[in-house]
C-alpha cells in the first residue's frame, strides 16, 4: 500500500483546487491552500519510502475532513433555519474530496500504529499492479469530482 | 570497454519504470495509430461531433493522435534504455499529463466540449485516461528505482594506460 496515500492525496488536492475556482471568497482561500498542500504532500509521499511528517499529515487530514463535513451540511442546515448559504462547491466534489482525504487519514493511522517502515524493496510487478490499481481508482473518483465543479462545466458523464 | 557498448543498466524485469515506460509507450503508439481510423472529417486541431471516438469511447483528432505518437515513442525509447532514463521520462510525462488532466476540464467546459477551444477534442473518458496515466507514471517515476541514477548505471570508464 505504498503508493496509495500519495496518489489519494494528489487526487484530493486536484479536486480541492478545481473546487476553489467557483467557490465563494470565504471558501476559496482555504480550498486553494488545502489543494496545494495535498498535491505537494502527495508528491513527497510518492518519492519517499515512508509518508513524510505522518502525525502532522494525519492531523491535517482530520481538519480537512471536519471542513468537508461542515461544507456538506452547512447549506442544508442554514436552509432549515431560513437562511440561504451557498459555498459554490457542489456536494459531489466535497464528498469525493472528503472520501480521498479519509483514505489518506486511515492509511496514515495504520502506518503510525504499525510503527515500522518497510525497507525491503517491493517486487517490480507487484509495485506496477498496486500503483496501477491505485491510479485507476483515484483517476475515476477525481474525474467524477472535477466534472461536478464549475471547472468541469457540470458536464454529464456520458461517453461522447 | 568500448565507448559504444550497450549499457545494460537495470534489467527490464527488475525495473518498474522500464516496465511501465515500455507498456505505456506501446499502448500510446498503438492508440495514436488506431486514432487515425476515426478522424475522417474531423478538424486537425478542433472538436469533432462525437463520431470521432476510438471504440466509441475516447475522442481524438489528428493533433491528439500525433501527441499520442510522440509521447508513446518517447516512453518506448526511454523504456528501452536504462532505468534512470525510464524514470526521468515517466516523471516528466506524468507531470505533463497531470497538467493536461486539469487544463482539459477548462478546454471542455465551454459548450460541452464542442467549442473550438477544445483543440485536442477531449471528452470525459479522455480526462480519466489522462489522469490515470499521470498518476501511474508519477507514482512509478517518483516511487520506484530509487537507486537508479545516470551515474550509477553508466559503466565506469576503464583506466587509461599511459
Amino acid at each position: 500500500m505504498r503508493t496509495w496515500p500519495g496518489l489519494a492525496a494528489i487526487g484530493a488536492g486536484l479536486i480541492h483546487l478545481g473546487s476553489s475556482v467557483g467557490a465563494v471568497p470565504a471558501a476559496l482561500t482555504p480550498l486553494l491552500l488545502l489543494g496545494v498542500a495535498e498535491v505537494l504532500w502527495g508528491v513527497l509521499a510518492l518519492s519517499r519510502t515512508a509518508p513524510p511528517a505522518a502525525p502532522a499529515a494525519a492531523g491535517g487530514t482530520a481538519v480537512a475532513l471536519v471542513g468537508t463535513v461542515v461544507g456538506l451540511l452547512l447549506p442544508g442546515s442554514a436552509a432549515r433555519h431560513g437562511f440561504s448559504v451557498s459555498l459554490g462547491v457542489p456536494p459531489v466534489a466535497f464528498a469525493v474530496g472528503g472520501a480521498l482525504d479519509l483514505a489518506v487519514g486511515v492509511l496514515l493511522v495504520v502506518h503510525l500504529l504499525r510503527g515500522r517502515i518497510e525497507t525491503r524493496p517491493m517486487r517490480p510487478l507487484r509495485f506496477v499492479l498496486e500503483a496501477g490499481a491505485a491510479a485507476a481508482v483515484v483517476a475515476v473518483l477525481v474525474t467524477q469530482g472535477l466534472a461536478a465543479t464549475s471547472v468541469g462545466g457540470s458536464m454529464p458523464m456520458q461517453m461522447h | 570497454m568500448q565507448i559504444n557498448q550497450i549499457n545494460p543498466g537495470t534489467a527490464f524485469h527488475k525495473s518498474p519504470n522500464r516496465i511501465i515506460a515500455t507498456l505505456f509507450g506501446a499502448v500510446y503508439v498503438l492508440v495514436g495509430l488506431l486514432g487515425f481510423f476515426w478522424v475522417n472529417g474531423v478538424p486537425f486541431a478542433g472538436p469533432g461531433d462525437g463520431s470521432n471516438a476510438i471504440l466509441g469511447i475516447f475522442e481524438v483528432n489528428p493533433l491528439h493522435n500525433i501527441a499520442h505518437l510522440l509521447i508513446g515513442s518517447a516512453l518506448l525509447i526511454a523504456g528501452a534504455g536504462t532505468a534512470a532514463s525510464a524514470r526521468a521520462a515517466n516523471s516528466t510525462v506524468g507531470a505533463l499529463y497531470l497538467l493536461l488532466g486539469i487544463v482539459g476540464f477548462f478546454l471542455t467546459a465551454p459548450d460541452g466540449g464542442r467549442s473550438p477551444v477544445n483543440f485536442l477534442s477531449l471528452n470525459v473518458p479522455d480526462h480519466i485516461l489522462h489522469l490515470a496515466s499521470a498518476l501511474l507514471l508519477l507514482a512509478t517515476g517518483l516511487g520506484a528505482d530509487h537507486g537508479a541514477t545516470r551515474d550509477r548505471e553508466q559503466p565506469e570508464p576503464e583506466a587509461q594506460h599511459v
